[in-house]
């Protein structure tokens, strides 16, 4: 597991109460009981701080939106990534 | 992009039968509607001019709002004349106008008599808009171009209403009632108009003689100023309205060209009515400036009365609201308009 | 213009029967486009005034979005985001008489009786895709697309407000001639007549029984429950229906549109209703006022107060939204107050029961049923200040007291 699915996988655990919850791409709201609303902020706020990023309103509707799952976060924190290493 | 698959021919079929179900189900509706229901809303310009057309040739109109409508022909054919009374509920000052012309167009028009209400030109236009566009033959452009209503592209959403009117989809749930009212053997409404356009109350004239009607709540003037916001509504702007003015002017300048007849009085109200208005600085102001005005109209074959001038007609007790009145007081409102009518025509020319 | 006119039932067949031919083609979004603004010119009754506005409005926007696509600072975006929005709202507010915001004056002054049909709606869009832009969200705004976006008939009266990045993939499956079956068409034209008849036959007899007048001329606990039910169910037979006409009448020819109904009248909870009652419109409020407040709070540490704050401030904003009463506005607020206080109940129960005994809790029928039962009681008084102004309210209350 890539370091950023293995320290999503602890922000995941910690918000959504579930020591035993294991990390995969296809997770999504229907799957992870809580990731409602409420559970969905805990979870942005949780990430940011783990990743010292900030997500837009329009990155955090989208993770929201249907078909979208916990690969999304994954792509959109590489991506912040790569960015941030570009700028150097 | 793949070439999408070929469809069949059965496949095809289906597809477009079901959008031709589609697009004819709201026509099949709307004919239903049309076929089985009464008209949904049968507005009383509608109603009034049916009546005017079996009523033959007339000769003298009242033409003003509901504070007119109890006034009959009685004292009218006295002088032999064929009257017909044209007010309808909550007229705006381009109703009234547009009630004339529609007269003048149809019928040998020689006698004008306004009914003018005060409260119906203190603002812009007081309903903002007509409530009797939609009356069939209120919309002749002959008729149109004299209140100035716009044509062009009023006169394409006028044709499209009447599209409406033959395919009335909307009448679904009208045509369920009616259909529901019918298989339980209900009558359809009755109609209150006289064969002279005037109306009877029945059922507040039964009330009265039954001693159930009660005159202390119906008299009050805030039915009449019955939004909390009366007053701004009635002082928006603080003045007469300009365009009603025009109208007026118009109107009064073609009845002196066609060489009619016309007294123009304004409609009394009970005396609290009254003091309600003069109570308030403003709306006294308003009166009197309104008053005025049709006063500089009087010359010639054209006649205002102030409501001070028919005062000896009125009985506050006849009154059944605040500016609603019958029995005795229509009929002697209708005879002093007469004879108003008969001494002016006689002396003017 | 009303949707019960003929002219708009032969302008809907039109676009049913020119989309669905195969010999349209790659011009399918042209001919939607077209079809579309033959929609607005009818909905406007041909007022050139109104259209006029309109066409600024959209104007404005576009110019302010391709700006906005080609700047690359984030902050200069920003800038022109504000630029845009501010006035904006306030043209909005003004044309859809926020007297209570713009002051008598100015509504005296610049108060022509414009036709602002589906503008609320189109703002909606506008603010979707001008965030968007300044989030870097959208790369390219080719011009026939956006046009068709903000007036697609099929969403302009009264949405379901669809996203930019969803409505791009389906006006490609459009203009790409993707087929539909036969059962497809069958099923959504089954689904579109349905709306119809929810709209104008069961609508119009619940609109026809709603009201105040009955209850005052004859008060008893029969007319009462009328008053109560009556209008809301209206409300949501006649949207809903709309919907289905619209959304069975753009799938039948390949053009998916986002669901706005799922069975709002099961809802258990304030909570459980929005997300099912104009699901758009409250994912919308949620993705740009409740989530960037609540954010806004979390980040600053204040976590208690994030929620019941967020929830309150974008339910009220939503109740502002449906109109210029303050009616409406209490409205929004008892329903932000209902999901401040499902949410706290949810965390109760979560504490007392543990996960295990909250999902049992869910589960149960007893319990799902009682709460249904209490959240439709809930459910009708919240639309009382909604349908009826502050005199009404105090007569029904007078006349429920002698009951």
């Amino acid at each position: 597991m890539t370091d950023i699915r293995a320290r999503l996988q602890q922000v995941f655990r910690e918000v959504f109460d579930d020591p035993e919850l294991e990390f995969r791409d296809d997770l999504d709201a229907n799957s992870v009981e809580g990731w409602d609303s409420l559970g969905h902020i805990h979870l942005i706020v949780a990430t940011e701080r783990a990743f010292g990023i900030r997500l837009t309103t329009s990155e955090i509707a989208r993770l929201k939106q249907n078909g979208e799952t916990a690969g999304t976060l994954v792509r959109l924190i590489e991506r912040r990534a790569s960015a941030g290493a570009a700028k150097g | 992009m793949s070439r999408p698959e070929p469809r069949n021919g059965q496949d095809r079929f289906r597809r477009w039968a079901a959008v031709g179900v589609f697009a004819l189900f709201p026509w099949c509706v709307g004919a239903l509607n049309r076929a089985l229901s009464p008209p949904e809303e049968t507005t009383e310009g509608a109603e009034k001019v049916n009546l005017l057309a079996w009523r033959g040739p007339v000769d003298t109109v009242l033409a003003g709002d509901s504070r007119v409508m109890t006034i009959r022909e009685t004292a009218f054919a006295s002088y032999g004349w064929r009257f017909f009374n044209m007010g309808l509920s909550g007229m705006s000052p381009e109703d009234v106008v547009l009630q004339f012309a529609y007269a003048r167009s149809r019928h040998p028009v020689r006698r004008l008599i306004l009914g003018l209400s005060f409260e119906n030109m203190t603002e812009r236009f007081p309903y903002e808009f007509s409530r009797y566009r939609k009356a069939a033959r209120f919309r002749h452009p002959a008729v149109l171009g004299v209140a100035g209503w716009p044509q062009g592209r009023n006169a394409l959403k006028l044709r499209l209403e009447d599209l409406y009117d033959w395919f009335p989809v909307g009448r679904a749930a009208s045509t369920v009632l009616y259909l529901q009212a019918k298989s339980a053997g209900q009558a359809p409404p009755a109609t209150s108009w006289l064969p002279d356009g005037s109306i009877r109350y029945e059922q507040i004239e039964e009330q009265i003689r039954e001693g159930q009607y009660d005159f202390a709540k119906y008299r009050k003037p805030e039915i009449f100023f019955n939004r909390p916001d009366f007053e701004a509504r009635y002082l928006e702007t603080g003045s007469l309205s300009p365009d009603a003015r025009k109208l007026f002017l118009r109107l009064v300048d073609q009845i002196r060209n066609d060489g009619t007849t016309a007294v123009m009085f304004e409609t009394a109200t009970t005396a609290d009515f009254d003091r309600r208005i003069e109570g308030n600085p403003a709306l006294a102001r308003l009166r009197r400036e309104w008053r005025a005005f049709f006063r500089a109209q009087s010359r010639g074959c054209v006649r205002f009365l102030e409501a001070g001038e028919m005062r000896a007609a009125y009985a506050d007790a006849d009154f059944i609201d605040a500016v609603h009145y019958i029995g005795k007081t229509s009929e002697r409102v209708g005879a002093a308009l007469a004879r108003e009518l008969h001494e002016l025509e006689a002396t003017c020319r | 213009m009303s949707l019960l006119h003929p002219a708009m039932f032969l302008l809907l067949s039109a676009a049913l029967i020119l989309l669905s031919l195969e010999r349209v083609g790659r011009w399918r979004g042209q001919v939607l486009l077209s079809l579309s603004l033959a929609f607005l010119a009818l909905e406007y009754e041909f007022d050139m005034a109104s259209l006029g506005a309109l066409a600024a409005m959209v104007g404005v926007h576009y110019l302010t979005v391709r700006c906005m696509l080609r700047t690359a600072s984030p902050s200069a975006r920003g800038w022109l985001f504000w630029l845009w929005f501010a006035p904006c709202l306030g043209v909005f507010a003004v044309l859809k008489h926020y007297q209570w915001l713009t002051g008598d004056r100015v509504a005296r002054i610049v108060s022509p009786e414009l036709v602002t049909v589906g503008l609320s709606f189109l703002l909606f869009r506008q603010i979707h895709i001008a965030v968007s832009a300044m989030h870097g969200s959208v790369s390219a705004l080719p011009f026939v697309e956006y046009l068709t976006y903000n007036l697609a008939f099929w969403t302009f009266l009264a949405g379901p407000i669809q996203r930019f990045d969803d409505f791009r993939e389906q006006f490609g499956r459009l203009a790409g001639s993707a087929s539909v079956t036969s059962r497809t068409v069958i099923g959504s034209l089954n689904r579109a007549l349905l709306g119809m008849l929810k709209m104008f036959v069961l609508g119009r007899l619940l609109q026809r029984a709603s009201g105040l007048e009955p209850f005052l001329a004859d008060p008893g606990y029969g007319s009462l429950a009328r008053l109560l039910a009556a209008y809301p169910l209206y409300l949501y037979v006649n949207f809903s229906g709309y919907c289905d006409v619209m959304i069975g009448l753009a799938r039948a020819v390949g053009f998916k549109l986002p669901e706005n109904f799922s069975s709002p009248l099961l809802a258990r909870n304030p909570v459980d209703y929005w997300n099912r009652f104009h699901i758009t419109l409250s994912e919308f409020f949620r993705d740009y006022v409740y989530y960037p407040l609540q954010l806004a709070f979390e980040r600053r540490g204040f976590r208690a107060a994030a929620l019941p704050a967020a929830a309150l401030s974008s339910f009220a904003l939503m109740g502002a939204w449906h109109g210029n009463r303050a009616g409406f506005v209490v409205f929004g607020l008892v329903h932000g107050m209902g999901v401040a206080a499902a949410f706290g109940w949810r965390s109760i129960l979560r504490a007392r029961l543990g996960k295990d005994g909250l999902r049992r809790y869910m589960d149960s029928l007893g319990i799902r049923i009682a709460a249904t039962a209490c959240f439709q009681l809930f459910w009708v008084l919240s639309f009382l200040p909604y349908q009826f102004d502050g005199e009404q309210l105090g007569r029904i209350f007078a006349t429920v007291r002698t009951l």
